[in-house]
């Protein structure tokens, strides 16, 4: 505190210095942080952060060295017909290795530790205080991580437009090669961001670190092997349904990284507001986007003259929904139904809104209903439009059985969802009398203990039922989902008649015993569901819609009128 | 220093506030009004529930029942509100690395919506009041303990909160420090902001605090300006009397006196705990005197304010 350690080695006036502390030195400094106040604070942070920090400094650099290292090796070892030659796959092959390694392995590593390091040193509870959203939190983070794939994208994109330049490689291709890392590189950083929110305890981190790793040499691994085949069978990328099947692909794991942090930004939301809703709005959106990107897909094919192909839509899609909803659900089968006063205002009291927005209130029994039939709903909608069309036009005989057969499918699989997730929340219901905490983590847990104990105990009571010495599927063996999915498409390469819609008496029953105790246990957790749908709103106090439209004010000031 | 301010509606209200860990009643049925512009004490020893309370007001941690209200906004049904006129300033607070202080509090600023004009009045307000503007551009990781405690400061108090909650603010700050902090704090009240901030030392706090209460094991003892808890405790008073003789007849009688608590002997010094108010002391003498005791020497000393707190807590801990 003592003056001398602190005179102003530049004799500039108190005034002065504060002023250009506070506004910048030069007239771009100023112009700069005028223009910063649109960006989220958190992205004005940490690039200010990042700009002092060594690890940025490193990866900078290095990247800078080993691209000039591998353009002076790969000019070298080609000189002499370096303009003759279609050379350009080697350079770009190895451009895009160097960019994999800051975008799939720097920048959600950086991302993880941003997160958790905020979490675990205390800052993040003096940052919740202040006016920033979690949303905006979350958010903030991603976008630092877009600024520094910004950053690495812009050191190679010379290298990268000079491959294009020594020809051999299309335009498309490495177009797309660039949108699929900047897609993969957003995903993970997501998903490191949601993982950071969820790892609370030192196990917990170091367990998640270390998936993380994993995780991204897959990616690095997958986006590699997708570059070189891309390069070398780059008329494969040339037809409009293989774009068409890209643009879905992307679309569903650029969902996900929505999903992800809107996961984050409840995680770390207060625990009186209303958490859940807007999550399950995302699960919602998602399963929604998948079903619909499958639509789309297979109208696509009808209308390029393919007949459309059920079946296929029945093995692949269906299935890839259908985990999408066991899983979200496995974790909302956790949901306290108990709602704060706070979360109890953003309930829906429109009529519109309580007949179709209930299913998104806080709370598992909204929930296993919202997983039910959002599983249910977009495949009934489709197959009944489509059937509906063909009774219609007439030419519905010929398919009738194959038609039989993705309804029993979807049927078996929604009883699934109701009979595992069902199970799971009565038996929550049954073993915490606290119903007030929720228990998201044991509920997921319960899950697949549920399923896996059903895996095991049709395996086993199979074999023991035949002297340990082979298995035979049984009605019983319903309770494995896998075994009965498998033995239920293993004949999918017969065109069916009528008869051949079960391909055995056993599969026959077995689906009906499905059928049956899913639906015995959803109508239970149906009845159990009315008392949280009982909920109603609860108006905000007028005193407080008062001081939430004042915020509006704060926001509406003009960055831009400076003094 | 004495309650001037308008009693009317308390800033800060705390309305049977319960948290429990498990077993721990980290705090159990805490209630208390601060008003505004006052300075509220928060004393009591380690663990005795101090952070949690705050934090709990700070909308950080949820009650276990009951509920704490500022400006009339509950913590619990509206924290958002809360938060916007509360700034919070916790213990052993942690920083940024790679940040000089005032791109740490512009980051709050901008954190707490001010941008243009707005943040540059708060940034230029907030580093003059903590003294931070000589060292603005400092790195924050060589900073010291007590610059690092006014940058927290600074950073709680950014957006103009009407009430501040500052955790053991001057834990690990040199002597010159504290004082400082005490003017800090004495002005921002001053100037109509409303404090509650927290010590294990009662000496430290009461000379600036217009309220204290004393709470120990989750408990709330003792509410009240320092005086009225001093005089509510009736602080017992020490004396030691050299007497010419008759000594043991003296000690003798002294035992049996109601208001007497321990009388010892040493050699020609009897010392004994007297309860009761200066008037009892006086008749006791007088008495003693008028009894035909030669007294040739007598001392007497008031317990202290820290006597006072030692004997309101226990000294247990959960
Ligand atoms: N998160 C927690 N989990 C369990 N016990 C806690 C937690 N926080 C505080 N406690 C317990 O609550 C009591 C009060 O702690 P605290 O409020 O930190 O005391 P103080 O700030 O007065 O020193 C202590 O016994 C402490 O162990
Ligand atoms: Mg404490």
């Amino acid at each position: 505190m003592s003056d001398s350690a602190l005179s102003d080695p530049m004799q500039r006036s108190h005034d002065e210095v504060i002023r250009i502390v506070i506004d910048g030195e030069s007239k771009w400094d100023q112009r700069l942080i005028r223009g910063s106040y649109w960006l989220n604070p958190i992205l004005v942070k940490e690039a200010r952060q990042a700009l002092k920090s060594k690890q940025f400094a490193w990866t900078f650099m290095l990247l800078i060295v080993f691209t000039a290292a591998w353009t002076l090796f790969a000019v070298a070892s080609s000189i002499p017909d370096v303009y003759y030659d279609s050379d350009g796959t080697v350079f770009l092959m190895g451009y895009l290795t160097i960019l994999l390694v800051p975008t799939i392995i720097v920048i959600p590593q950086v991302a993880f530790r941003s997160m958790a390091s905020e979490l675990e040193d205390g800052t993040f509870e003096t940052l919740s205080l202040s006016m920033l959203t979690p949303g905006q939190i979350v958010y903030g983070k991603l976008s630092m991580a877009a600024l520094q794939l910004i950053v690495y994208l812009s050191i190679l994109a010379p290298c990268i437009a000079f491959t294009y330049l020594l020809r051999g490689i299309s335009l498309g291709v490495i177009g797309f090669l660039l949108v699929l890392i900047v897609v993969s590189c957003m995903f993970l950083a997501a998903t490191s961001i949601m993982l950071a929110a969820i790892a609370r305890t030192r196990t917990l981190q170091v367990l998640f670190s270390i998936l993380m790793v994993l995780g991204q040499l897959v990616a690095f691994g997958f986006l590699f092997g997708i570059a070189s085949s891309g390069m070398s069978e780059q008329n494969a990328l040339q037809t409009p349904s293989a774009y068409l099947n890209m643009f879905c692909f992307l679309g569903i794991i650029l969902s996900y990284a929505w999903l992800w942090l809107r996961c984050a930004a409840s995680l770390i939301d207060m625990a009186s507001a209303n958490r859940s809703t807007p999550v399950r709005f995302a699960v919602f959106a998602v399963g929604m986007i998948i079903a619909v990107g499958t639509v789309l897909t297979l109208m696509n094919q009808s209308s390029e003259g393919g007949s459309v192909n059920r079946q296929f839509a029945a093995n692949v899609f269906i299935n890839l929904c259908w985990f999408h909803w066991g899983i979200a659900g496995a974790w909302m089968m956790g949901e306290s139904g108990i709602i704060s006063q706070r979360a109890r205002r953003s309930l829906p009291d429109s009529y519109f809104g309580r007949v179709f927005l209930t299913l998104f209130n806080p709370g598992a029994g909204p929930a296993y209903l919202l997983v039910v039939l959002g599983f249910l709903g977009p495949w009934v909608g489709y197959f009944g439009a489509t059937d509906l069309l063909a009774i219609i036009q007439g030419r519905y005989s010929g398919s009738i059985a194959e038609a039989y057969r993705s309804w029993l499918k979807v049927l078996a699989l929604a009883a699934y969802l109701a009979l595992y997730l069902g199970m799971t929340r009565l038996l929550l219901l049954a073993f915490y009398r606290n119903k007030r905490a929720s228990r998201l983590l044991e509920a997921f847990a319960m899950t697949g203990v549920l399923v896996i104990a059903g895996v095991f105990a049709t395996l086993f009571g199979n074999l023991a039922a035949n002297n340990f010495r082979d298995m035979y599927f049984d009605w019983y063996c319903f309770l494995n989902p896998f075994w009965m999915l498998s033995e239920y498409s293993s004949d999918n390469t017969i065109q069916p008649s009528m008869q051949d819609v079960f391909s055995s008496a056993e599969l026959f029953f077995a689906w009906l015993a499905l059928i049956i105790s899913g639906s015995v246990v959803f109508f239970i957790n149906a009845i159990l569901t009315a008392r949280d749908v009982m909920i109603t709103r609860v108006e905000t106090p007028p005193r407080v819609r008062a001081e939430q439209s004042k915020k509006k004010q704060v926001d509406e000031v003009d960055p831009w009128k400076e003094p | 220093m004495n309650i001037h301010v308008a009693q009317t509606e308390p800033v800060i209200e705390l309305r049977r506030v319960h948290r429990f860990f498990n077993q721990t009643k980290a705090v159990n049925d805490v209630s208390f009004d601060v008003y505004r512009g006052q300075v509220f004490g928060f004393i009591g020893p380690n663990g005795a529930g101090k952070t949690t309370t705050m934090r709990i007001l700070a909308t950080l941690d949820s009650p276990s029942y009951g509920d704490a209200l500022v400006d009339g906004f509950s913590v619990v049904n509206d924290p958002d509100l809360v938060r916007r006129r509360l700034g919070f300033m916790p213990d052993g607070s942690s920083l940024y690395a790679n940040m000089n202080c005032v791109e740490y509090l512009d980051f709050f600023a901008r954190s707490y919506g001010l941008v243009g004009r707005e943040r540059n009045d708060a940034l230029r307000r907030t580093l003059s009041f903590t003294g931070l503007d000589k060292i603005a551009s400092k790195s924050i990781t060589g900073l010291s303990k007590g610059m690092r405690q006014r940058l927290s400061l600074g950073r709680a108090m950014i957006h103009r909160p009407s009430v501040l909650i500052l955790d053991e603010p001057a834990n690990g700050l040199d002597p010159r420090a504290r004082i400082e902090l005490r003017h800090l704090i004495r002005q921002l009240a001053s100037e109509g902001t409303t404090v509650l901030v927290s010590s294990h030392i009662l000496t430290e706090l009461a000379e600036m605090c217009d309220q204290v209460g004393i709470i120990e094991r989750g408990k709330l003892l003792a509410v009240g300006s320092v005086a009225e808890i001093y005089n509510s405790m009736q602080a017992a008073s020490q004396v030691r009397m050299r007497l010419l003789g008759r000594v043991e007849e003296l000690l003798g009688v002294l035992t049996t006196h109601e208001e007497v608590s321990s009388v010892l002997r040493k050699g020609d010094w009897i010392q004994l705990e007297l309860r009761g108010d200066d008037a009892a002391q006086a008749s006791l003498l007088r008495w003693i005197v008028s009894s035909g005791f030669d007294v040739l020497e007598y001392v007497s000393h008031r317990e202290s304010l820290e006597d006072v707190f030692m004997k309101v807590t226990t000294g247990a801990v959960q």
